[in-house]
């Protein structure tokens, strides 16, 4: 009979396992290293420097010139108020109309997956093509919008829908409405059916309204799923500037133009890197404080995911 | 067909969690033997190491001469029965149990030949062509069964096999799986939190506790004389009686004193209790052996304690019945028909040759 | 109103929903579907057709006769192919680090992907354009294909690891024992078992960098290396655009996504979801 002995033994090392899981980590973290963090520094270098690509050779330091010329350029606030306009009603939009549509998606019905693959589709289409449909929807001589809207008597003749800078904003957030829905139809959808159906059943016992229901079950429920969407989509949006830049350029005369596709078309058109770093800057500095709240918002902890 | 050989093992996680200290047991060829403890006592790891799926942090293990510390799993000739059954998902029942063989370059026909003679043996022979999904939990802990069988392995290991299946199944599986044990002829190394499991099926059991082997020893000899309180306490259900007695010196040696009540110790069985005279000691009685009412002929004679009864549990064919005496509680086992109520007093009389003591301080026993 | 009246009343409403979004997500794909199929002189005309008066082949044909259209198509091809087969390996590889082991700085390497999505990509365009200015690797496929390996790994390495994640460890446990090496357990065991959460990643994969036009845009010069997009971006500023052929690059330049989705879509709801969605 042997009895507990209390001999603490000298162990040997443990072998480590952990560098298995650093190797395996290595090329990625390596990868983005290189290819992320270190361009990230590059970007606050241009920032301070008078970087003209058609200038290499005179490239040099200059403050905080670049970072005044943006405070000092006459579109910067409308391009920023743009881009919130942008950002908000577009993820509004997007979340209001995902709910209906997962809301409806709730209950199964013979053909809920094909339906489900086919309301799926514009989310694996490119910015391309959603902003050229988008520009030959709205074409103000030969676009079905136009015809559709004459023949219902909406309008009394054609509209320019793309020439107007209030009509272009609008259009522009549709096209991106149409492209997120199905996006945040799918999330909620997937959050709504992992609530146990014995809730619902306990509400059933209550007598509680399907409004009730919705409110005191539903929401709660799906919340998290919903905070998590929400934010990550309000980045991407905001981060977005193909549709943009296809459907519009930003135009006419700006009224379209948000920080992202005007960055991007300050960075190919002019050249002036040295202004795009500050620019960039500018974006990083948003970015950290939005990266930070949005960690506080969601207690992300790593345990979940994008 | 080998004998296991753990000497000195210890497993320590990094940040200095030792789960595992200096672990000794020399399994014989053939024998059945069952690690059992609370969850977090270190016995799956143990298992896990002579597996091969956990490093030994350090100490030696054989499987039958050969040291394997440091050999693969697949190079142990071991076969491992999992918690959750680890079924492939993707391949049938029959690839299931062929998979191993497969691996080992064995002929199809010996392949063929194997997976049926198993899945005859565990009656599991329709369902060959099925995947794992469209089988039931008794059915999915047959097959993987099967797929240990047909390896023929020198070694069985068993992590809680039976544990996510229901009481009933549990029970027809627990005998299932001695049989399987009596006709392969394998050494068998069980874990399971359940001492129930481990008393039917062991050979001998492994009792741990924090990473410490408490005691080895035939789950007879376990029950009967275990070697501390938390061994006393862990093993037998409805689980031992503890109360504080106060040793004196006694008519013929020691006695043993319950408040008012003395309980002589009977000199043959007394070893020197000299030391422990005048000092408080913990008294173990197992509920089947408390006499409620009279006291049978020739068990050992003792001064009945007067107990309330607070609550009387019918089982069918015994009743335990909650005692109360002040401080002291005590569940006794008795005949169905010997019934009282609750709220009854009755004399409660101990069998003074089926007592156990323990220190107060080392909790080991100090007689059993 | 009994209780039967008002089921029929949600249900016809349930109804009328799901029709409305069908129609919403359909009719700007058939417009564009219509167009392709349509001469120019319809096109061009004021009187808008919803159905070609004379179905025609002639934007498809004139693109490839016309264009290099079949160029872009292979550019976009190896683009995509390469990077995504390389997003692939860093997420296997990323993912089941993650997935199985704990480490130290763990949470700073998922925190660090979860910024690293935050990144707008064209922030990242002007440094890069110096960085393959030194490698010498402007106006080639390669930039490309690095570009978006970088872009799209953050996501499919976390959503792989979810997949992971929902693999029993006690499986790949039950391969070694059984016989196999680490090797072979993950080809004959958890490769198997992991098959929707790679083909999920994988169309991620293939879906961002199919899609990309803003890097095209600024990394590719040369005619005879522009992707589908650039190319189709090229002739909308280029010229008066003509619009039946447009149409037509567009539908060729979404068959394979779209195809993807549809098939797959079950495998990437799956993907989506297990990624987002805390447990």
């Amino acid at each position: 009979m042997s009895i507990e002995n209390y001999k603490q033994g000298g162990a040997r090392r443990p072998r480590n396992r952990n560098r298995e899981a650093f190797f395996l980590l290595l090329p990625t973290i390596l990868l983005l290293a290189v290819f992320i963090a270190y361009p990230l520094v590059n970007t606050v270098m241009l920032a301070f420097q008078d970087y003209k690509l058609t200038d290499v050779a005179g490239a040099h330091f200059n403050g905080l010139e670049n970072f005044k010329a943006i405070v000092a350029d006459p579109y910067f606030p409308q391009i920023l108020k743009n881009s919130f306009l942008f950002t908000f009603c577009t993820v509004t939009l997007q979340f209001l109309l995902g709910l209906v549509l997962a809301l409806a998606l709730n209950k199964p019905f013979r053909g809920r997956n094909l339906y489900q693959s086919v309301i799926f589709l514009p989310w694996s289409i490119s910015a391309l093509v959603i902003g050229f449909t988008f520009r030959w929807l709205f074409n103000a001589e030969f676009g079905p919008v136009n015809d559709l809207l004459l023949r219902l008597g909406v309008l009394e003749e054609r509209v320019s829908f793309l020439g107007d800078g209030t009509l272009a904003m609008a259009c522009v957030i549709l096209a991106m409405v149409w492209y997120g829905v199905p996006f945040f139809g799918i999330m909620l959808t997937a959050a709504f059916q992992s609530i146990p159906t014995d809730l619902y059943e306990a509400a059933d016992i209550d007598g509680s309204g399907a409004i009730r229901k919705f409110f005191y079950i539903t929401l709660p429920h799906a919340k998290p799923t919903i905070i998590l969407t929400l934010l990550l989509r309000t980045i991407w949006v905001f981060n977005s500037a193909d549709l943009i830049y296809v459907m519009t350029n930003g135009g006419p005369s700006n009224a379209t133009h948000t920080l992202a596709s005007y960055m991007f078309t300050k960075a190919y058109s002019t050249l002036n890197f040295g202004q795009t770093g500050a620019l960039g800057v500018l974006f990083m500095v948003g970015l950290v404080l939005y990266a930070f709240a949005f960690m506080k918002v969601t207690n992300y902890d790593g345990s979940g995911g994008f | 067909m080998a004998k296991i050989s753990l000497q000195h093992i210890y497993k320590t996680y990094s940040g200095n969690v030792t789960a595992v200290h200096d672990f000794n047991l020399e399994i014989q060829d053939k024998e059945f033997v069952i690690l059992v403890g609370p969850s977090g006592c270190g016995k799956s790891t143990t298992l896990r190491m002579i597996a091969g799926l956990e490093e030994i942090t350090s100490g030696e293990l054989y499987i039958g001469d050969r040291l394997v510390n440091d050999v693969a799993p697949k190079d142990r000739d071991i076969a491992m029965v999992f918690q959750n059954y680890a079924l492939y998902p993707h391949m049938s029942v029959y690839k299931n149990m062929a998979f191993g063989l497969k691996l080992r370059k064995v002929s199809k026909e010996e392949i063929d030949q194997k997976v049926r003679e198993a899945a005859k043996i565990l009656d599991i022979e329709h369902l060959l062509d099925r995947k794992p999904k469209a089988l039931s939990g008794g059915q999915r802990q047959r097959v993987a069964l099967g797929r240990a069988m047909v390896r023929n392995p020198a070694v069985f290991l068993l992590d809680e096999p039976l544990s996510n299946l229901d009481a009933k199944l549990r029970t027809a599986m627990r005998s299932e799986i001695a049989k399987l044990h009596k006709r392969l002829g394998t050494t068998f190394v069980y874990v399971t939190h359940d001492q129930t499991e481990a008393m039917t099926m062991a050979d001998r059991i492994v009792v741990m506790k924090d990473g410490y082997i408490q005691q080895v020893d035939t789950p007879q000899n376990l029950y009967d004389r275990p070697c501390n309180l938390f061994v006393a306490g862990f093993i037998g259900s409805p689980q031992m009686n503890f109360v504080d007695a106060v040793i004196e010196r006694g008519e013929k040696g020691y006695a043993a004193r319950l408040g008012e009540s003395v309980i002589e110790i009977p000199s043959q069985r007394a070893p020197d209790l000299e030391h422990y005279l005048g000092q408080t000691c913990v008294l173990g009685i197992r509920p089947e052996d408390l006499y409620v009412g009279a006291l049978p002929p020739n068990i050992g004679s003792a001064q009945p304690l007067e107990m309330e009864v607070t609550l009387a549990e019918l089982m069918g064919s015994e009743v335990y019945l909650y005692l109360k005496r002040g401080e002291a509680n005590l569940v006794a086992r008795t005949p169905a028909r010997a019934a009282a109520r609750d709220g009854d007093h009755v004399p409660v009389f101990l069998d003074s040759n089926k007592l156990h003591l323990f220190d107060k301080n080392t909790q080991m026993a100090i007689l059993h | 109103m009994n209780r039967k009246q008002k089921r029929l009343i949600v249900g016809l409403v349930r109804f009328l929903i799901l029709t409305l979004f069908l129609l919403a997500v359909l009719a700007p794909l058939y417009w564009l579907l219509v167009t392709s199929f349509k001469t120019s002189g319809e096109i061009n005309s004021l009187q808008v057709t919803y159905w070609p008066q004379q179905v025609t082949l002639e934007n498809y044909q004139k693109l490839f006769q016309v264009t290099n259209f079949g160029t872009y198509m292979k550019n976009s091809l190896i683009v995509t192919f390469s990077s995504s087969l390389l997003v692939l390996a860093f997420s296997l590889c990323g993912g089941y680090a993650l997935a199985r082991y704990q480490f130290r700085g763990k949470k700073a390497v998922l925190i660090a992907f979860l910024v690293s999505q935050m990144i707008p990509t064209i922030l990242l365009f002007i440094p890069m354009f110096l960085i393959f200015g030194k490698l010498n690797l402007i106006n080639t496929l390669q930039s490309l294909v690095i570009l978006y390996t970088v872009f799209n790994t953050p996501f499919c390495l976390i959503t792989l690891r979810g997949f992971f994640e929902r693999i029993p460890v006690s499986l790949e446990e039950a391969a070694l024992v059984d016989g196999c090496n680490k090797l072979q357990a993950m080809t004959k065991i958890i490769m198997p078992v992991l098959f929707p959460g790679i083909v999920a990643t994988f169309v991620f994969a293939f879906t961002g960098a199919w899609n990309e036009l803003l890097a095209g845009i600024m990394f590719i010069n040369s005619n005879s290396l522009k992707t589908i997009p650039v190319a189709i971006n090229a002739f909308i500023g280029k010229y008066s655009i003509d619009w039946g052929q447009m149409s037509a690059a567009c539908i060729i330049a979404l068959i394979p996504t779209t195809i993807f989705f549809a098939v797959v879509q079950r495998y990437i709801v799956q993907g989506l979801t297990q990624g987002a969605v805390k447990e």
